[in-house]
């Protein structure tokens, strides 16, 4: 089965090296390297944000809730869905039309001022390394468990990757990448459900009375895994902001020519990661049947390996070749999911840090279109290495306490600043301080002392803190705003901001 | 002074996507505090043994995809033209 595993992935491997080669001879120029060009299709994007959206937290994660603690697990799947109608309807347009490369173009459109796009230097660069590092370690620790790989070599190798992908290939690459492992999971997951259905008479409402008749009612009632009442709310908020806080989702809405074509790429989004989160409820609850909570437990005591022993119970059982090529296959496509997902991160990571703080804060803009992909390049490795040093330190923490982290970071420094960036007109740059300090450093603290990470003697009662450190962030970019006092051509410029963000058109007085 | 000519056209766009988010994101919070606060309400069989929390569920995910889709068509309608129509408006004023 080893051999099988690596076999099939060193397939899907070798695909997207070709797919990188083929990407590399494109990419020249600075906006091709950070953002394909700007001219991808809305299916094109849509395959690529819906790649970066089903990661691993989702194929392994959402099932192993699903098939543990029931419906807590289908409340996590639907919010990571919801998350996009925000995006869709109030951030998607705009932020392609007022930004370029990443989210602190948006933000110094807007400010004009090297301490504004500074500040979203540290929230891009914080929320995704908070969010690489759990890929990073989730990765080891499934090469441990399914191929018997030392955790070590998994995380340099992983790390190794997605530096090959990104520093050749760029955006092109990365989109590429994210479009083949979308494809192969959607695949996968199609296959599954047709295949588990086949086994209840093609009737879903038999997989909720399995669960009831082997686990009682319990298992089919909020709770079970959030314990806290406000939790769920909590959760649900934090994922729907949050999302539209994340750098890596951002710079997606980069890489297509216009804000209808942003639009069309989000509904193409929605479609195909939805139908996949719909049927984690499905696979998580068949899981639950036939492999059996003590035997998911057992293997991994967090769940997360339930979908890979369905896919082994399906094609026949541990010990049977159709058993073994289904889990082979569906192990193959869960490291090819996290390559790619962190290959997105690294490349929003060395975006921020090239394009951001070196050429537009330390030289004033002042670098020759080569040196800026030179730069960008160099910041990729420095950005991987970084990435396999904290993923070696990150061994045996736990990767649900830090992918809280980074989604609530992403809530509560990022998104205020974003949306008050767009839509207020007194905002300025000390509000855009006051937000990514008060927010950041709110979620980190309250997420410190929350169950997340001190367990059973938290001071804070609720797992994930965007519910009190959101609110939190806003307050602080309102206080930054009026602490820093009315800036009245900023004001005065708001009106070309809000322009140029629902037009796409540039205006006169804008800089290159 | 193309931008009050905008602001005004636009001030309609903004009041509809941000009362059809409104209502979209309300319906998650009610979701969301029943499964915190009414788990007795959440477990009530509807069908065999889907309960009307995950008749709930179901419903969020078809309301994604129908205001994704309504939302969609508002853009790409009616919305898009007005702003074509302002920037022609404006590229037009800037000539002479």
């Amino acid at each position: 089965m080893k051999v099988l595993t690596l076999v099939i992935f060193f397939i899907i491997l070798a695909l997207t090296l070709v797919v990188t080669y083929w990407a590399a001879k494109r990419t020249n120029t600075a906006s091709e390297f950070y953002a394909a060009g700007g001219n991808l299709s809305a299916k094109e994007n849509g395959f690529a944000l819906a790649g970066d959206w089903m990661s691993a937290a989702a194929f392994l994660g959402f099932t192993g809730l699903t098939a543990l603690y029931g419906m807590d697990g289908s409340l996590y799947a639907v919010s990571a869905l919801a998350a996009f109608l925000l995006i869709l309807m109030v951030i998607a347009e705009p932020i392609r039309n007022t930004g370029r490369f990443t989210l602190g173009d948006v933000i110094a459109y807007r400010m004009r001022r090297p301490e504004a796009r500074l500040a979203a230097v540290i929230g891009t660069t914080v929320v995704n390394l908070a969010y690489m590092i759990p890929q990073m370690t989730g990765a080891g620790v499934l090469m441990k468990l399914l191929l018997g790989i030392p955790y070590s070599t998994a995380v340099v190798f992983v790390g190794i990757g997605m530096v090959v992908y990104v520093r050749f290939g760029g955006m092109i690459a990365t989109t590429w990448v994210q479009i083949i492992k979308a494809v192969l999971l959607l695949t996968t997951a199609a296959v599954m459900v047709v295949w588990l259905l086949s086994k209840v008479g093609f009737n879903p409402l038999n997989l909720f009375s399995g669960v009831e008749d082997k686990y009682g009612a319990q298992m089919l009632a909020p709770g079970n895994y959030l314990k806290h009442p406000l939790d769920t709310f909590s959760l649900a908020l934090s994922l729907i902001v949050g999302t539209a806080g994340l750098p890596h989702i951002m710079t997606r809405f980069f890489t297509v020519p216009d804000a209808k074509t942003a639009r069309k790429s989000v509904i193409w989004l929605m479609f195909l990661a939805g139908s996949f989160f719909i049927v984690t409820t499905l696979i998580g609850l068949a899981a639950a049947i036939f492999v059996g909570q003590d035997q998911i437990r057992a293997v991994d005591k967090g769940g997360n390996l339930a979908l890979p022993l369905l896919a082994q119970y399906l094609g026949g059982g541990a010990g049977t070749l159709g058993g073994e090529i289904f889990l082979a296959v569906v192990c193959a496509v869960a490291f090819a999911t996290i390559l790619a997902v962190v290959a997105g991160l690294t490349l929003a990571t060395s975006g921020t840090i090239a394009h951001d703080l070196y050429v537009n804060v330390i030289k004033k803009g002042q670098v020759s279109e080569a040196g800026q992909v030179r730069v960008a390049k160099l910041s990729t490795l420095a950005v991987g290495a970084l990435a396999i040093g904290f993923g070696l330190l990150a061994e045996g923490l736990n990767v649900a306490a830090l992918v809280i982290l980074a989604i609530a970071i992403a809530a509560s420094a990022n998104f205020p600043i974003i949306l008050l960036s767009l839509f207020w007109r007194r905002f300025n740059t000390a509000g855009v301080i006051g937000g990514v300090a008060v927010g950041g450093i709110s979620a980190l603290g309250l997420a410190y002392i929350g169950p997340a990470f001190m367990g059973k003697d938290a001071i804070f009662p609720i797992v994930n803190p965007t519910i009190l450190s959101m609110p939190l962030g806003f307050l602080g970019a309102f206080v930054g705003t009026w602490l820093g006092g009315r800036d009245m051509a900023n004001e005065q410029r708001y009106d070309e901001v809000l322009y140029k963000a629902h037009t796409g058109v540039r205006t006169q007085n804008e800089p290159a | 002074m193309q931008i009050n000519a905008f602001s005004e056209s636009h001030a309609g766009k903004e009041a509809n996507h941000r009362s059809v988010a409104d209502r979209h994101l309300g319906f998650f919070a009610v979701v969301t505090l029943l499964a915190g606060y009414a788990k007795d309400i959440m477990t009530i069989k509807l069908i065999g043994s889907m309960n009307i929390g995950f008749s709930l569920i179901l419903l969020a995910y078809v309301i994604c995809w129908a205001g994704a889709l309504l939302y969609a068509r508002a853009a790409n309608g009616p919305f898009d033209t007005k702003t074509k129509l302002v920037i022609e408006h404006d590229e037009q004023r800037k000539e002479p």
